[in-house]
């Protein structure tokens, strides 16, 4: 009995040592990653550690999305990894209205065919953000708006399939063997 | 012959009249862009045949405006649940009542079913004069912070289990701030032997004697050791060590002497009654 107890106690601060030491290590990252997001919120460059939260890249993208470096924060999405589907929908959304504000330049010098692509683009955006996170109002909002800036068209080759998605029907007679009728 | 022509065209229609398609379709009205539409089908199967899945309409965008999230078929006794679930993206600008298209599913007999489309009204969400201007766009979405909350959870347990086992490790070995526990005689016993350096036999013989006395609860006499062994039965793997400890003190104290030991087997005498005092052995 005693035996027992020795070595369970042993154990025990065997393991809560264990837990003791992760946890520390795990919340130290927090905060630094926490600390990282501050900055990039109070308008600041910063270093992201490798194997910080997914929020972090978010922070970055919502960073550079504001300031018109659209293609530097849509290669962060890698890092958004498996970040929770709100996330993907706000990083989404960010890049959609970073390239509204853009479109929304070339409106105002009268670029007008630089415009169009980039509310496309928005466009594109909006959607994923609702593809991720159906119930994100902001993206419906502004894929609303956007749509109505540049309507939709039916797109080549997709107008026969909106009356029916029928396959094709098998045509006997193409298939060698078989009896073709009459005589 | 005719006739018998005639019957062979009707043969195939029966099959097709076998195959039931129920539906249960989203509500007609009150939708928006982004919004998922589910629609649910059961559909019998033919007899003996299967559902050939390769059949199924693919998860894709089906027209500019609709994408057909996922599909999924779930087969039963006789019977296959399709759930389809659609995603409307048409941005009206007034109710407009949007057609679903239908598809076709293939059996491995060879037989086919229409999976039925279904209507519905999808709805603006701004008003039709609403000016399309910047600052009409909704803004960013806010930075986010990384949750502490289960992590500082983690470490306060952890650390209260650390703290807990510590001291009960300590309470239990008898370590500082318990080392005086009146229960564990011999361990002090050693530590005090282990203190007192080059200290001649007797003096430790002494220090180890009031530890028995202690333990047995009287003085213990050699004659008595059996009936200690008993109460204590963890000590009876040394019982011939401690045969012969008695047995040298009764010569030291009342007789002539001529048997001293050493004061290295005392003290190891000692150490070896605390390890298994405290459990260790």
């Amino acid at each position: 009995m005693r035996r027992v107890a020795f070595w369970l106690l042993v154990l025990c601060t065997a393991a809560a040592t264990a837990g003791t030491v992760w946890f520390a290590y795990a919340l130290r990252g927090d905060m630094v990653d926490n600390r990282t997001i501050r900055l990039f919120h109070a308008g600041n460059e910063a270093e992201m550690r490798d194997g910080a939260d997914p929020r972090v890249a978010y922070a970055r993208a919502l960073f550079l999305a504001w300031r018109d470096r659209v293609a530097e924060a849509e290669v962060l999405a890698p890092m958004l990894g498996d970040a929770p589907p709100d996330l993907w929908s706000g990083f989404h959304l960010a890049i959609g209205n970073a390239r509204m504000r853009a479109a929304f330049e070339f409106i105002e010098t009268s670029r007008l065919e630089e415009a169009v692509p980039e509310v496309e683009l928005a466009k594109r955006a909006y959607r994923d953000a609702l593809r991720a996170s159906p119930g994100n109002y902001d993206a419906k909002v502004n894929l609303d708006l956007a749509s109505r800036l540049v309507r939709d068209m039916p797109r080549e080759g997709q107008e026969g399939s909106e009356e029916t998605d029928r396959q094709p029907r098998r045509v006997w007679t193409d298939l060698p063997g078989l009896p073709r009728g009459e005589p | 012959m005719k006739v018998l022509t005639f019957l062979f065209l009707l043969l195939p229609l029966p099959a097709l009249a076998q195959i039931e398609v129920g539906v249960e379709n989203p509500r007609e009205y009150g939708w928006w862009l982004g919004d998922m539409l589910e629609q649910r089908l059961v559909v019998t199967l033919p007899e003996g045949a299967t559902l050939d899945t390769a059949s199924l309409p693919r998860p894709r965008s089906v027209t500019y405006w609709l994408d057909l999230v996922e599909v999924e078929a779930r087969e039963r006794e006789g019977e296959v649940e399709i759930t389809l679930i659609w995603q409307n993206f048409y941005s009206a600008l007034e109710p407009s009542r949007r057609e679903v298209p239908s598809s076709f599913i293939r059996f491995s007999d060879g037989t086919e079913a229409r999976l039925p489309g279904f209507t519905f009204v999808t709805s603006p969400i701004r008003p039709i004069l609403a000016p399309s201007t910047p600052d009409q766009l909704q803004p960013d979405p806010d930075y986010r912070l990384v949750s502490t909350r289960l992590n500082i959870l983690g470490f306060g347990l952890s650390a209260t289990g650390l703290m807990l086992s510590v001291g009960l490790l300590a309470f239990h070995q008898a370590w500082w701030p318990f080392h005086r526990r009146a229960a564990r005689p011999f361990t002090r016993a050693a530590r005090h032997i282990a203190s007192m350096r080059g200290a001649d036999a007797g003096a430790l013989r002494q220090v180890l004697h009031r530890a028995f006395d202690a333990a047995f609860g009287r003085v213990l006499i050699s004659a008595e050791l059996g009936r200690f062994l008993d109460d204590r039965p963890q000590f009876r793997s040394l019982e011939t060590r401690l045969a012969r400890f008695f047995e040298t003190s009764n010569d030291a104290f009342f007789g002539r002497g001529g048997s001293q030991d050493l004061p290295g087997e005392i003290a190891a005498l000692a150490r070896d009654l605390a390890a298994l005092e405290r459990g260790r052995r």
